[in-house]
């Protein structure tokens, strides 16, 4: 920020408030850099059990008892002979070793390192494109609720919000005259490609902001200016690479046919559809987009069109697939917490000449309100004078090969000045608050799991029959009956989905699962003895009460197990007594 | 129609110039510098004749009747008319229902009857003709309000046409079939008519507009043809919140005698349409009836919110995107008023896919035009060279050929006005065709969507379970009944359970035809590709309707569907 305006900006001193440049102020900014993370921290860190987290674990168990990425499959009976494309083996390593080194505290030890790693990359470019780290942190706080539920779970999703972040960042410093950063995505698409699949919407941001700064440069015939021209290949050699790099995997080209498959609708999956506008969901993300769009808008601060064109691009990603809400929340922060952060000082100016007028400073005749157009005006001015010499001091740095320090303004500059009224004991008070979050989000690093969600009981009734034989099963339950009882008993259909499923065999158990047309065909497959299934939300727990030669061998307000009367394992079955009940909650696995 | 032709053209080219135009904004409003931007860069005016303006404007209604001509029966389309002849028959709108076994001793709350009563009138005089006649009306008067109020915005007739057209496409999905919404439509073109008038006219606040007066008996009928009023009586109510919001923001409200006055006139008229609304015969208990029902329904598609990522969803996107474009174009004072409407609008198909069409109008009426004008500056802008491109020799042979044109649509419609398309593959015909053989009276436990289908077939002998009616007729837990049986869950025999079931006819692709299969109380009378038809085993009608030669025409439960049959017509 220029001096001039940050004289005018600064408020007059206050008792206790570090001067700029001290240790004192450095130790401030600490406090809340810990105040920070500490409520990340505390955010992040608890952790439930998705469906896939049993399959994840015992997929990663099994490469690292085997050695072997590329391994037929031994828990399915419906897939001999196809091919399994574990695009996730890495994740499913990670976790493994995680869970070899200390168990489930391993596992969420791995996830909140990833996570806070992710969030401290969108601080660091928050605070990067000059937002002082109060308002950075309040803009990253954002992001949080979005986030949360998407978080909460382990699964090798956060990686790709990791690798998302990453990206971003390269791309606007590119954007912003560091085109450096740009070298390190082969790396991060390398490891990625490996980690998850959300690999795809890495290189569709990537690809995106190449189409538009391609469209920007033919628009100017960019191949007319030597630097210019230089300065995009400096641009679209490390992209090309970091493209490339995804093939560097187990399957090389193969992976990227079997991505052609994350392209198709999957409505039956909830995570798989759209936000609901009109409803809580779509409420918290209006909440997000509309401060962060007003912030586009009112912001003075340059708007590149290949960050708008990006921009909206995220804008569109929920209403793609729900999943993606924290893609779409950690993008808006990144792209717009500036803007956000600027037309809010220009509303604390406007708030300011109001609070000028209630107190009558406009006595001498002129109206507060003028008062405020005319320091608006004058702060615009400042404003474009700090655009510029931003800009000057990105294209010497972009010439030099640096990264370019944003021109700061608004309340960004108060914070630059360090002139935010944080006395000594309130910086005392972020940083034992931040301990005090990092302590309570360190306290209990246990994975629970609802019992209403899977077939507690039942499962226990399978173990402890020792059977070993097909079960028919919904998608849902089938990595949680695997890491139990497999591979001694085989399942139906697990999360793995397209990745070793045949379509036709998807087709055979959602038929199975909602009663459709040839429903029991599945049952009528060789060796298929056992059915577990859930006695709510889906006809085949009536279908199967009704089915002749089926018997039901346990029920309990969550599932059903039904054996095919006479085979061996409905008969150990039948004669062993019930499980009692489990609690609400459960630990991991 | 006169509207349409091209006379304010024709009056500002009688002034002189020469022709040249800008794309959009029609000369007459370039010339008067009302086309905002327009203003100084105005082209000269172009002379148009009016039989150039004719033949556009019966080529534009041509194709717009062979379109709208082009009908298909919706699941409801056969109770409507059956209940309009009823209304005919008896005289009487409040009558009990016949037709369902598990509606004794409820009221039914018939809130379309008069839309019935016209199917009935338009069935009655001409078969499917009539009712197609009826529906293609309808369409064309909405396509020429629209066409005509956006020349009265000083649009180009081609502009008008253009931007009409794009409205109409967008309408087109719920006017295929003939239902009760067409009313909507043209009710709710009418009341943004007349709600435009009035925010012009109230530009001054200090005036009352007076238009909005015709907005009570408007109501008195739309709520009695369908109850899309509701959102009618929701944007008048919104325009006068948002124009007294208006008035006190800018102090008028507090300080000026008239335009008090004028507000509370606006708010009489808005009062006195909400009032009309109790002109039914239902009086209160419809307003009850309503609070009652206008809830989510999840399980009937065209109730779900739009997808965002789907055709309909760009389409979505468009139709905002054009609002949007013409809310900023307008001035700050109608934008003030127009923009709370347009946000309803907006929301509207989030809500419900179904009310994507009450956008398109909101956005045709209120916006189009002052995008329209906003984009023709623009382009006159960008590209002020730009010339039109035809030639006066020409004109004639032009002309010629699109009264040909005309003419040969016109004939292509011809078939589509004897016929409403029913889809074979949609409908349970070969099981309805069995139950008409039976001769005792017996009641069928049918899916919801082809409830209608059957009553107007084999009702009252036959009675239903269920039919588009819903919560008009059938109370909640009824509905609940027959949700569980189609979806196969919970206690999902319970209808069947009931003493009073004799048959059942369920879709082949819900979990109920794979759990018949299996229930020991129930014997398969026919499977066909779309149904099978069930009877309870100890009652006679399973006996009558049994297949002496079952083992040579039904198809065993698991053959795969038979081939296409041909496209059957309404009835």
């Amino acid at each position: 920020v220029s001096e001039a305006a940050a004289s005018r900006t600064a408020p007059p001193a206050v008792a206790g408030v570090a001067a700029p440049g001290s240790l004192a102020r450095r130790i401030a900014g600490a406090s809340i850099i810990v105040l920070t993370m500490g409520v990340v921290a505390m955010a992040v860190t608890p952790a439930s059990a998705d469906p896939d987290l049993w399959g994840h674990l015992r997929f990663g168990l099994d490469l690292i008892d085997t050695g072997r990425v590329d391994r037929p499959d031994i828990y399915s009976f419906m897939t001999a002979g196809v091919p399994w494309v574990n695009h996730e083996w890495l994740a499913e390593w990670l976790f493994a070793v995680a869970w070899r080194l200390a168990d489930g505290t391993g596992l969420v030890l791995l996830k909140l390192a990833v996570c806070l790693t992710t969030f401290a990359i969108v601080y660091r470019h928050l605070v990067w494109r000059g937002l002082g780290l109060f308002a950075a942190s309040i803009v990253l706080l954002l992001a949080i609720p979005l986030t949360l539920p998407w978080i909460a779970v382990i699964r090798p999703q956060i990686f790709t919000y990791l690798g998302f972040v990453l990206t971003l960042a390269a791309i606007a410093r590119a954007e912003h005259g560091a085109p450096r950063a740009l070298w390190g995505l082969p790396v991060v698409f390398l490891l990625w490609g490996n980690l998850h699949g959300g690999v795809l919407a890495g290189l569709g941001l990537l690809g995106l902001w190449l189409m538009a700064r391609t469209c920007a440069g033919v628009a100017t015939a960019v191949w007319r200016d030597a630097g210019r021209w230089r300065a995009e290949r400096g641009i679209w050699t490390p992209a090309i690479v970091a493209m490339l790099a995804t093939i560097g995997n187990p399957y090389a080209a193969r992976m990227w046919l079997f991505f052609k498959t994350a392209l198709i609708s999957r409505l039956e999956i909830s995570e798989w559809n759209p936000i609901e506008v009109m409803a809580i969901e779509g409420a918290a993300h209006m909440v997000l987009l509309a401060p962060i769009a007003a912030g586009w808008f009112w912001s003075r601060r340059e708007k590149r069109p290949a960050l708008v064109l990006l921009f909206l691009a995220l804008v569109a990603l929920p209403v793609l697939a729900r999943r993606n809400s924290p893609l779409f929340a950690l993008g808006l922060v990144m792209l717009g917490g500036e803007h956000l952060a600027d037309a809010a000082s220009r509303l604390l100016d406007w708030l300011r000449g109001a609070g000028e007028r209630g107190r009558g400073a406009s006595a001498d005749g002129v109206s507060s309100v003028a008062a405020y157009e005319r320091r608006s005006t004058q702060a615009r001015g400042d404003e474009a004078e700090d655009q510029r010499r931003g800009h000057a001091a990105a294209a010497t740095a972009a010439a030099a090969g640096g990264a370019a320090r944003p021109a700061r303004a608004g309340l960004t500059a108060a914070a630059d000045a360090g002139a935010f009224p944080i006395p000594a004991w309130a910086a005392a008070v972020f940083f034992a608050a931040g301990i005090g979050c990092a302590a309570m989000a360190l306290s209990d690093l246990r994975i629970t799991f609802s019992r209403v969600d899977y077939p507690v009981e039942a499962v226990r009734l399978l173990r402890a029959s020792g059977a070993q034989t097909n079960l028919a099963i919904p998608m849902n339950w089938g990595e949680y009956v695997l890491w139990h009882v497999g591979p001694g008993i085989k399942v139906s259909m697990d999360g793995r989905r397209e990745t070793v499923y045949t379509v036709d065999g998807y087709t055979e158990v959602m038929d199975f699962t909602f009663g459709r047309d040839d429903w029991d065909r599945l049952l009528r497959r060789p060796g298929v003895d056992l059915a577990l299934v859930p006695t709510a939300e889906w006809p085949v727990y009536n279908l199967l009460k009704l089915k002749p030669g089926w018997t039901l061998l346990h029920v309990d307000d969550r599932a059903a197990l039904f054996g095919r009367q006479g085979s061996p394992a409905a008969e150990v079955i039948a004669r062993l007594p019930r499980p009692p009940k489990e609690g609400k909650l459960l630990t991991f696995p | 129609v006169s509207a349409l032709n091209d006379s304010t053209a024709s009056r500002a080219a009688a002034a002189g110039g020469a022709p040249a135009a800008a794309p959009i904004a029609s000369p007459a409003a370039a010339s008067r510098g009302t086309g905002r931007q327009a203003g100084a860069a105005a082209p000269p005016p172009v002379a148009l004749p009016w039989w150039w303006s004719a033949s556009l404007v019966l080529l534009a209604l041509s194709i717009a009747a062979f379109r709208l001509a082009h009908t298909e029966a919706d699941p409801d389309l056969w109770g409507h008319v059956r209940f309009g002849l009823d209304l005919l028959d008896t005289g009487r709108v409040a009558r009990p229902d016949i037709y369902s076994y598990l509606t004794d001793g409820v009221r039914w709350i018939n809130h379309e009857w008069l839309s019935e009563l016209m199917m009935g009138l338009a069935f009655r005089a001409a078969g499917a003709t009539g009712l197609i006649a009826l529906k293609t009306a309808l369409g064309l008067i909405v396509a020429v309000l629209l066409a005509r109020h956006l020349r009265r915005q000083q649009l180009t007739l081609l502009a008008a046409l253009f931007v009409t057209a794009y409205g109409m496409v967008v309408l087109y999905p719920g006017l295929r079939p003939l239902r009760p919404q067409a009313w909507t439509y043209l009710a709710m073109t009418v009341v943004l008519l007349l709600i435009d008038r009035a925010t012009r006219d109230s530009a001054d606040a200090s005036r009352h507009a007076r238009a909005l007066w015709w907005a009570a008996p408007i109501m008195a009928l739309w709520a009695n043809a369908h109850g899309g009023f509701v959102a009618g009586l929701g944007l008048l109510g919104v325009w006068w919140a948002s124009r007294a919001a208006l008035a006190w923001s800018d102090g008028r409200l507090a300080r000026d005698r008239q335009t008090r006055r004028a507000l509370l006139l606006d708010g009489l008229a808005v009062a006195a349409a909400v009032a009309a609304t109790l002109a039914n015969p239902y009086g209160w208990d419809l307003w009850i009836f309503l609070a009652r029902t206008l809830k989510p329904r999840p399980e009937i598609s065209e109730w779900q919110a739009l997808p965002i990522a789907s055709f309909e969803g760009a389409t979505y996107l468009l139709v905002a995107a054009l609002g949007i474009a013409g809310l900023l174009a307008q001035p700050a004072r109608r934008r003030a008023i127009t923009g709370p409407l347009l946000l309803c609008g907006v929301l509207l198909p989030l809500t419900a896919r179904r009310h994507l069409p009450l956008l398109a109008l909101i956005v045709v009426v209120l916006c189009a035009g002052d995008a329209a004008h906003a984009i023709g500056a623009a382009v006159q802008r960008r590209w002020p060279r730009m010339q039109r491109a035809s030639s006066d020799r020409l004109r004639p042979l032009v002309c010629a050929a699109l009264l040909l044109e005309s003419i040969i649509v016109l004939a292509l419609a011809r078939p589509e006005w004897t016929r409403i398309q029913v889809d074979p593959e949609s409908y349970p015909v070969a099981a309805v065709a069995r139950l008409a053989q039976a001769r005792e009276p017996a009641n069928l436990a049918v899916f919801f969507d082809w409830g209608e289908y059957v009553l107007w077939h084999v009702g009252p002998r036959i009675k239903v379970s269920v039919d588009g009616r819903r919560e008009t007729v059938y109370p909640d837990d009824v509905y609940a009944e027959n949700m569980a049986l189609t979806e196969g869950t919970g206690e999902w025999d319970q209808l069947l359970r009931r003493p009073e079931t004799d048959l059942a006819l369920v879709s082949t692709q819900t979990a109920a035809a794979s759990l018949l299969a299996l229930h020991p109380d129930w014997e398969l009378l026919l499977r066909d590709g779309q149904s099978v038809l069930y009877g309870r085993r100890d009652r006679s009608v399973t006996a009558a309707l049994r297949d002496p030669d079952a083992a040579r025409t039904a198809d065993p439960p698991d053959a795969p569907p038979r081939s296409p049959a041909p496209p059957a017509t309404f009835p």
